[in-house]
């Protein structure tokens, strides 16, 4: 198989992958939607239930049905309990595949980050100590910049800043 | 008759080349001020300025950070003919997308936040495409500019 055709059997693939896998997130999410409907319709008939016995306390008959219901409706909010952990829990492991396909500079781990800040300091010292930094330098830096999580790149680029308007480093872009 | 034809011809002549100059004239040239954190000042009179350190201007960058995102940020630059020197960054996108209005004939004006450190934020740019920033040039000054 030539590496082209391979590659576009890949990309089809991906693209399959992607679409069950927002299907999927779209039908969790509408799960989760007719549970909290069932939730609000059984709290609503438990309210009723719990009004009607007090209302009916002095007749000693239907007393009898109102500590049946009762056990009925804990019974229904245990059941409803169970189902909407069990769809959450679902729900919340379908967006995290969801992520976790997406690429983030937010999830790179602090030791990579940590990595990463110091290729940083380290051109930026090499540019310090010559004085100056040319375009091309710059360019460089910026990639070393663009590495970084968000957060730290508004550092770096407050070092650099830090280096220029202090007189420490010559540099225009 | 070919003396007046002469004299014609030198006060036409004369007459296009004062017409070349017509036309209302402001040039800015480059100031940075540290205690309100504003500088300004248009591109060619920047560039024409007889000192050599003048400048002005901003910019932009655009990188992949290698997993799949373009980081963006922005940067304004200047240094006046006392001396004062400024450069700020932002990656505020608003910010960053608003410098696509600069060109080569600009007046340019920014402004910047500082942490006290020397740490430079630009808060605010601006910029103005007008003829009035076109530096018209004499025989008497080259350059068009004192500073």
């Amino acid at each position: 198989m030539r590496p082209s055709t391979m590659i576009l059997a890949m990309l089809a693939l991906q693209t399959c992958l992607i679409i069950f896998l927002t299907f999927r997130v779209s039908s969790v999410k509408s799960e989760v939607d007719e549970l909290a409907i069932l939730a609000a319709i059984t709290d609503a008939q438990l309210e009723q239930a719990n009004t009607v016995p007090a209302a009916l306390v002095t007749s000693p008959g239907p007393s009898v049905v109102s500590s049946s219901a009762g056990a009925g409706s804990d019974e229904i909010r245990e059941i409803v309990r169970e189902e909407l952990a069990a769809v959450t829990e679902q729900f919340s492991l379908a967006s995290a595949t969801t992520t976790a396909d997406r690429p983030s500079a937010q999830m790179q781990n602090p030791r990579e980050v940590q990595q990463l800040r110091s290729n940083f300091q380290n051109e930026l010292q090499t540019y310090l100590s010559q004085g100056t930094m040319s375009a091309g330098e710059f360019a460089s830096l910026e990639g070393r910049i663009a590495q970084l999580p968000s957060g730290e790149r508004e550092r770096a680029l407050g070092e650099l800043s830090k280096a220029i308007n202090q007189g420490r480093l010559d540099a225009r872009f | 008759m070919k003396t007046i034809l002469t004299i014609g011809g030198a006060l036409a002549a004369l007459f296009l080349s004062l017409s070349a100059f017509a036309g209302q004239s402001t040039p800015v040239v480059v100031d940075v001020d540290l205690d309100i954190l504003f500088a300004q000042g248009d591109l060619i009179t920047a560039r024409d300025a007889k000192n050599d350190e003048v400048y002005i201007g901003c910019g932009t960058r655009n990188t992949e950070d290698g997993i799949g995102g373009v980081f963006k940020f922005a940067f304004c630059q200047a240094q006046d003919a006392d001396g004062d020197q400024v450069t700020c960054f932002t990656t505020n996108p608003d910010l960053v997308e608003t410098i696509r209005e600069i060109n080569d004939t600009s007046y340019v004006q920014f402004s910047w936040s500082d942490d006290g450190a020397g740490n430079l934020t630009c808060t605010r740019m601006g910029f103005s495409t007008q003829s009035f920033y076109l530096d018209k040039h004499t025989k008497d000054n080259a350059k068009g500019n004192e500073n």
